[in-house]
């Protein structure tokens, strides 16, 4: 991997790569946090006591000790967004050195909407297992709208990479 | 890929080398050498009518069609 020059690429470019980074280490920092909340609360002490009843209390049929699971959970879907923003912040490198259309970044779009499809049903899997009794089927119409609109892009600069590698090779 | 290109041998014929065809026809050698090597998807009329120009040849002594082995044996088995 070249060393990114900060001089060249698109102001938009530039910012992304800069905006790409400050939310990787926010999302790292809110993974460990949701990680070290889940123990805590998975071991014996006032807070995890009180919080058991006030979920009791409010009614809500979690099972127990389940609700540790949705810090786990939440913290396993925080770490696939970080991953996904490390594959865009990829593609962004390769933007502010010049060309973009190298056939790594083919399969680094593909793994980004593989990677949500994964994460949703993820989610939704997790947000099942910390109730019980009841089996919801929470689809948000929002991140699938992503998932489809980022499959559409990833064919067609799949195919765009082939005609660049076509121009390439005519002589 | 069935089209063959017979640069080296035109070449070869002419008593030329692949750097001073490059600096008459105006193609990099780089590009040339993706040419000759066979290595090339498609090549524009322009950059043939200037190796035709410059070697005097036809298209045909540059351009050979080899129909590969799979090409062959399908052919065969439709006859």
């Amino acid at each position: 991997m070249h060393a990114v020059n900060d001089n060249i690429g698109t102001p938009v470019a530039r910012g992304l790569n800069v905006l790409l980074l400050i939310a990787m280490v926010f999302i790292a920092i809110v993974v460990c946090l949701l990680v070290v909340c889940g123990f805590f609360l998975m071991s014996d002490n006032a807070i995890s006591a009180e919080l058991a009843e006030k979920l009791a209390a409010s009614g809500k049929n979690m099972a127990d000790r389940m609700y540790v699971f949705s810090f786990f959970g939440a913290a396993l879907i925080g770490a696939i967004w970080f991953f996904v923003l490390r594959i865009l912040r990829k593609i962004v490198k390769t933007l502010l050195e010049g060309d973009p259309f190298v056939p790594q970044n083919i399969s680094r779009l593909r793994q980004i909407w593989i990677i949500i499809a994964v994460a949703e049903i993820i989610r939704i899997i997790i947000a099942n297992m910390a109730t019980i009794g009841e089996v919801t089927l929470d689809l948000r119409p929002g991140t699938w709208f992503v998932v489809f609109v980022v499959a559409a892009l990833a064919e067609v600069f799949r195919h765009g990479a082939e005609l660049r590698r076509d121009a390439e090779l005519t002589i | 890929m069935a089209i063959r290109v017979n640069l080296d041998r035109v070449l070869l014929d002419r008593r030329m080398s692949l750097t001073e065809l490059a600096q008459r026809v105006g193609i990099t050698l780089a590009n040339l050498s993706i040419l000759k090597t066979g290595k090339a998807r498609a090549i524009r009329f322009s950059t043939l009518d200037a190796l035709c120009r410059e070697l005097d040849c036809q298209p045909a002594d540059i351009l050979v069609y080899e129909p590969d082995e799979g090409e062959s044996a399908v052919r065969e088995a439709a006859e």
